[in-house]
């Protein structure tokens, strides 16, 4: 009976020995394939980490961007770099504003004519 | 027979396998089954973290967008002994050169100390805070000036020794992953207080501790809850670095930042009048002072300053007083002033008219056996006089005239005696008593503001119903709150209160009132070269409890606006105390009308047409008459 079983064996044929091949990449390619994925996980979660802190980062630096441009852009940050550069800055007094009205297309400038400007030297101001 | 033994053997190493198979699978359901719950949990503990992101509160703005106030983040310094151990000290040289802090007590804390966990081992304490507020900047110089420093001489040590510096360094000291906030003011002491102020309390929320910014005074106070925000949090794991398994995340709940409020303040426009007030104060040496800028079609705040101010980024270095918004919160009997409004009140009720004749008695009367004195001798003025010389008879005879009653009435209608509803904590509703609880004197008294107390607030909101021709407007303080993204989540609208005259009764009065800063009125130093302007003086006796009405401390002020034509802006100067000259028109007008004129200016105001005309005819000042700005 051994030897009948033994006989059995030598008579083992090629199409058992690919199938076994298969098998075995299979789970080889399988085990494989699971290490990749779990290391690509990996990779992308580093990833999306350092996006995250950039990001949280690029948020920070525009906040304090932002605060700064408020500083500067403020009525007295202006007013003391106008004399610390002593650009003799003033603002005009209320005779020296023209006024144009919209009068929907007639063209009457109320304010040119209280200050007694005429239509040809309103053009060239202009 | 060869055979039959190896198949004994077989069975017998089959059975030793399936046995020690066995053995696992039980050990394995032991501690998947019946230990699971005991070990999930953990296991849990040692790699299940929970973080809480900080929301960030939101900023403050004035109408144009600039910003009043805002958060910056900054972070928690915390060291851990056990990764330090004996080079605590040569480590706290190191920081207290960059922190600028003592390296004794630096050293303290980071000398490594025991303590009996949870578990039962004992171990030394991983977490101690050096500082709880760092810049990013600091934090990263930080970073640099460890990496690089000597601890020991390393060419002696052995590897451990070395892989404990390489630890150190990198591990040794660290930021909490919470960032901690501070409130900025970026402008300072501007807009104080209507800013407010919050108190940063640090609260343990879960295992970690948490900033949390409360509004204590102000737009910080009354807006707190839009403010704040709400907390997120996020569930992960971690490796045994500490460092985050983003895979294994389990929950990750954004926090919602608070809501921008953005208020009808323009920095401009305060920045001007504070500067005006600052002047005037120099001049004058008040204990106190308020200057309120209001449109007066909308009751939009454009302006509300205060002397004694402070600074919001410090608030515990100035006094109580000084932190206190006396436009809201401080109640006084206005004088003069109060009689554009009782006047008002017989104007429309058409018992009187501007021409109408009163005979002011040469300056002095006696009513229910008590005087009433005009500062000048007045026979017989018309209404319009009575309002540009402030006469105080010519008042209380109007105003017996009109009746108490429909006083009384009138003055409800102007919000004296209740709050204005600003939007802003402690603020005071006035006094006005009920015509029962009135003494016979009252009806002299109350026509020029005395026995009734107003807020600096009130006695401008009045004035605005004069100037939008008869109707209460709701203090306006906040236009809309928005969100991260810039949406409009509240919007705040121009609200009409009520009709407190008729706008007749309110023209009339404009009139009345443009005499008061013409030649002979009370105030000719609040008037303007380019614009009409029409206002009210008020110089008021203090009331000293127990003493009465005092000569030494008067409330010197004038409200006005301009062009009285077609007014755009309604302002208010009220000094208390004031040194020198007692009188609104001299301690108060010059303060109107500078900042009148620059705030013209600012606002692109147009010149009133007739004083255009006259100036065309004189011509132009020259530019130096301008104040800069």
């Amino acid at each position: 009976m051994w030897r009948r079983v033994q006989s059995r064996s030598e008579v083992i044929g090629a199409g058992w020995i690919v199938r076994a091949v298969v098998v075995c990449l299979f789970v080889g390619g399988s085990c494989g394939g699971y290490l990749w994925q779990k290391s690509q996980v990996h990779k992308l979660g580093h990833e999306i980490r350092g996006l995250e802190q950039d990001l949280e980062k690029l948020e920070k630096g525009n906040e304090v961007l932002r605060q700064r441009y408020s500083v500067l852009a403020s009525h007295r940050e202006l007013d003391k770099r106008v004399e610390q550069y002593g650009l003799d800055l003033r603002s005009p007094a209320p005779e020296q504003i023209l006024r144009i009205r919209d009068t929907g297309g007639r063209g009457e400038v109320t304010n040119a004519r209280a200050y007694g400007y005429s239509s040809s030297r309103l053009s060239r101001r202009f | 027979m060869v055979y039959r033994t190896q198949l004994r053997r077989l069975i017998a190493f089959s059975a030793l396998l399936l046995l020690g198979f066995s053995l696992l699978l039980g050990r394995l359901v032991y501690i998947q089954v019946f230990r699971h719950d005991e070990l999930s949990a953990k296991a849990f503990k040692y790699t299940q973290r929970t973080y809480l992101k900080q929301t960030r509160r939101g900023d403050i703005l004035d109408r144009n967008g600039s910003i009043l106030a805002s958060t910056e983040r900054l972070k928690i310094l915390c060291a851990d002994p056990s990764r330090i151990l004996e080079y605590y000290q040569p480590l706290a040289q190191v920081l207290a050169k960059e922190l600028d802090m003592d390296a004794d007590v630096l050293a303290k804390r980071m000398r490594p100390r025991e303590y009996t966990n949870s578990v039962g081992d004992v171990v030394i304490d991983p977490h101690v805070r050096l500082r709880a507020r760092i810049t990013e900047e600091k934090w990263n110089s930080l970073k640099e000036v460890i990496k690089n420093a000597p601890f020991a001489d390393e060419e002696t040590l052995d590897e451990e020794g070395k892989d404990f510096l390489v630890g150190l360094r990198r591990w040794g000291v660290f930021t909490e992953p919470v960032d901690s906030h501070r409130r900025v003011y970026l402008n300072g002491e501007l807009a104080a207080h209507v800013l407010g102020f919050v108190q940063t309390q640090e609260r343990v929320v879960g295992r970690q501790s948490v900033f949390f910014a409360s509004g204590k005074a102000g737009v910080e106070g009354y807006y707190d809850q839009y403010l704040q925000g709400l907390l997120g949090w996020r569930t992960t794991e971690t490796d045994s670095r500490r460092r985050e398994q983003v895979a294994w995340r389990r929950m990750d709940v954004d926090p919602v930042d608070g809501l921008n409020v953005h208020l009808t303040l323009d920095s401009g426009v305060q920045a001007i009048v504070e500067d005006e007030l600052k002047a005037g104060v120099e001049v004058s040496k008040p204990l106190t002072a308020t200057v309120i800028v209001v449109r007066p079609q909308t009751g939009e705040i454009l302006a509300m300053a205060n002397y004694p101010t402070f600074d919001p980024n410090r608030p515990g270095e100035f006094p109580v007083a000084n932190r206190r918004n006396r436009a809201i919160s401080d109640e006084f009997e206005p004088g003069s002033t109060f009689k554009s409004v009782s006047v008002s009140a017989a104007l429309s009720e058409k018992v009187v008219n501007l021409s109408s004749r009163f005979d002011c008695e040469n300056g002095h009367i006696y009513f229910m056996g008590r005087s009433l004195h005009d500062d000048h001798r007045y026979s017989i003025l018309t209404v319009k006089d009575i309002m540009k010389k402030s006469s105080n008879i010519g008042a209380f005879k109007i105003a017996r005239r009109l009746g108490a009653d429909r006083l009384h009435h009138y003055l409800k209608g102007f919000g004296i005696g209740d709050p204005t509803g600003i939007g802003l904590p402690a603020e005071r509703s006035g006094t006005l008593r009920t015509v029962d609880k009135w003494s016979g004197l009252s009806i002299s008294r109350v026509p020029i503001g005395y026995e009734i107390a107003v807020t600096p607030l009130q006695i401008t909101m009045a004035m605005c119903a004069i100037a939008n021709g008869g109707w209460m407007m709701s203090p306006m303080l906040v236009q809309h709150l928005t969100d991260k993204q810039g949406n409009i989540v509240m919007q705040y609208h121009p609200q009409r209160i009520r009709r407190a005259i008729s706008e007749e009764a309110a023209l009339d009065m404009t009139a009345a009132l443009e005499t008061v800063v013409q030649k002979g009125g009370t105030a000719p130093r609040a008037r303007l070269e380019h614009y009409t302007v029409a206002g009210k003086t008020g110089t008021a006796r203090k009331y000293i409890p127990k003493v009465g009405y005092t000569r030494s401390k008067y409330y010197a002020s004038f409200i006005g606006f301009l062009p009285s034509e077609s007014p755009e802006i309604v302002i208010s100067v009220i000094f208390n105390e004031p040194k020198g000259s007692i009188y609104g028109g001299v301690i108060s007008g010059p303060v109107f009308q500078r900042i009148a004129t620059k705030l013209a200016n600012y606002l692109n105001i147009t010149p009133s047409r007739e004083l255009r005309l006259e100036t065309r005819q004189s011509g132009p000042l020259p530019v130096e008459n301008y104040a800069r700005f």
